[in-house]
């Protein structure tokens, strides 16, 4: 079995728009290997949701995709509605940037967390059950069980954020994609997920693609980076190079706009 | 002379069928003509509630808000007084915080002081605070939906100058916006109050980002703030396990930094009857004197922590 777990190729979306189609995303290409955390910068705007959202087939309708899509030794289809829904959970899976709006306010933790288990596994109540207390284990939540009889206003930002990463490892999937899962919560809160991440991966072998508009928190997390700029891939290299010798004039911007180094005139 | 003096703030609220809870616990800050006054803390340490006391949207439960010596009065249903006006605000979202269905410049004229004028004038005047906040003057015929939210941030902050303010309140003001269009935004708040000797008290969660912008740093935690002081200072040499645990938490884009330091725990429970150092449960060199509530000291870099305090520090 070869490294590759996604490689994304020649990738060009574009959307319906008013005057006619509009570009989206123009030739990405971008490799995962197994075990591996890819990350993805860029501001609003630069395509990298629309990348996470074509993987998963998540586009509006009318969008038109070219390119190839290989995933885990097999090209994904997305016209093969069977396939792409076998891949979505078990293969791919997703956390989102808000946890409170990825959670349902009015079903307790236990029901949003064994359903889909239940459903899509085909595991009985009281396996669900445990699966899930693991689940959150993992996600180093405290007292599990008390959690699964509690509702997500009961939970802190970051807490929830554990929750949904757990959520999405339910069926254990080879790739995560990570859109921006750290950016509605505090640095304090923001350093225990990357933490979480990283020993997600190193433990379990689970590969993340981590899409943020912060380079910093890529630094120490992820191996390799593509920078996005108007739906391109602008640079793409191992994270350190990237960092020390930055090679496109965007990912000098987006580094010199981090307001650690950067200083006001005055 | 101070130009914004909170003294002794206190902020309760009563949730049906809960504890009373204190979320902000007695603090004191004051802003001066031209300076920047950073406030930093995690979601849930009272930042937001004591912003809204300090504009004068709500009332607090103890202690007093003064404009130039004047006590400021909750607004309520009446008309604001004149002197009041100097405290604007900018608010995090400007998606929400300006009104879709009317033009720029129908909101902006909304805040023109009566004194400016009429018609042509006032307009005039609008115009002018827009091309301040380095906007074109075709920006005013136009809606919040055509601009970009950096763009609609900076559309605020000249709302909130048109009413010639001498305090700037700005609760997260670019929490919401992309880094580059931060950035702008951040340069104009900066320039701002340099060029106006207006004052401005900019709340953030971003501690990296209160560095660039601050003359004055106060963190908070759990309704009151544990350390404050000149920005480089501060930032420098902190004092406080939890001003400390912050810097630590911020991504560095250094790739050997390694992955940044988390800190244990979440913030407490403001509802919990506290007792001894708030932050002690969450602390990593907490000891015995945290039993204990320390009180902020010091002179100019002040902080509220046993271990600075060196008689008991010596102790332990």
């Amino acid at each position: 079995m070869s490294d590759e777990l996604l490689a994304v190729e020649n990738l060009a979306v574009r959307l319906p728009g008013p005057d006619g189609p509009v570009p989206v995303l123009n030739d990405v290409s971008l490799t995962v290997q197994r075990g591996q955390i890819v990350g993805i910068a860029g501001e609003s705007g630069s395509g990298k949701s629309m990348t996470a959202r074509t993987l998963l087939d998540l586009l509006p309708s009318g969008a038109e995709v070219s390119g190839t899509l290989r995933f885990d030794g097999a090209e994904l289809d997305h016209r093969d509605r069977k396939a792409m829904h076998a891949v979505r959970g078990h293969g791919i899976a997703m956390v989102f940037q808000d946890p409170t709006a990825a959670l349902h306010p009015m079903l307790s933790i236990g029901r949003q967390l064994t359903e889909h288990m239940r459903v899509h596994l085909g595991l009985t109540r009281t396996q669900a059950k445990a699966r899930a207390i693991e689940l959150l284990e993992q996600v180093r939540l405290p007292d599990p069980g008390r959690a699964l009889r509690s509702y997500p206003h009961q939970f802190s930002g970051g807490q929830l954020q554990r929750i949904a990463i757990a959520s999405a490892l339910a069926a254990r999937p080879k790739l995560l994609i990570a859109d921006e899962p750290t950016t509605a919560l505090d640095v304090t809160v923001q350093a225990g997920i990357l933490a979480l991440l990283d020993s997600l991966r190193s433990e379990f072998g689970l590969s993340v693609l981590f899409i943020t508009h912060d380079l910093g928190v890529l630094a120490s997390l992820a191996t390799h980076t593509c920078v996005f700029q108007h739906g391109r891939v602008v640079e793409s290299a191992p994270t350190a190079r990237l960092l020390r010798s930055p090679g496109h004039p965007y990912t000098r911007a987006l580094l010199a706009a981090r307001a650690e180094t950067a200083e006001v005139p005055r | 002379m101070s130009l914004l003096e909170l003294t002794d703030i206190a902020v309760e609220y009563r949730p049906a069928g809960r504890h009373r809870v204190r979320a902000v616990d007695g603090v004191s800050l004051t802003v001066r003509p031209g300076e920047i006054v950073g406030l930093v803390g995690e979601s849930g340490c009272g930042k937001s509630s004591l912003a809204r006391v300090a504009a004068g949207l709500s009332a607090p439960a103890g202690g007093d808000v003064r404009l130039r010596g004047q006590p400021v009065t909750p607004l309520g249903w009446r008309r604001r007084r004149r002197a009041e006006i100097g405290l604007q605000m900018v608010f995090q979202n400007p998606y929400s915080s300006l009104n879709p269905r009317r033009t720029v410049l129908s909101q902006l004229l909304d805040g023109v002081p009566p004194d400016v004028g009429r018609g042509q004038e006032r307009e005039r005047y609008a115009l002018g605070q827009l091309t301040r906040v380095g906007l074109d003057e075709s920006a005013a015929t136009r809606f919040p939906h055509q601009f970009s939210g950096g763009q609609l941030q900076r559309i605020a902050i000249a709302r909130a100058l048109v009413a010639r303010p001498d305090v700037l309140i700005a609760d997260e003001p670019v929490t919401a916006l992309d880094v580059s269009s931060q950035a702008q935004v951040v340069e104009v708040l900066s320039q701002l109050v340099r060029q106006l000797e207006v004052g401005m008290l900019f709340i953030s969660h971003d501690l990296a980002l209160v560095r660039r912008l601050a003359d004055v740093t106060a963190v908070m935690y759990l309704g009151r703030i544990v350390e404050a002081g000149p920005t480089e200072q501060l930032w420098r040499d902190p004092k406080h396990p939890y001003t400390r645990a912050l810097i630590e938490a911020i991504p560095s884009a250094d790739p050997d930094a390694g992955l940044p330091r988390a800190l244990a725990g979440e913030v407490g429970d403001p509802a919990a009857v506290r007792t001894g150092c708030r932050f002690r449960a969450r602390c990593p060199r907490a000891f015995a004197a945290c039993a204990d509530e320390p009180e902020l000291a010091g002179d100019d870099h002040t902080v509220a922590c046993w271990l600075d305090n060196d008689d008991t520090g010596r102790a332990a």
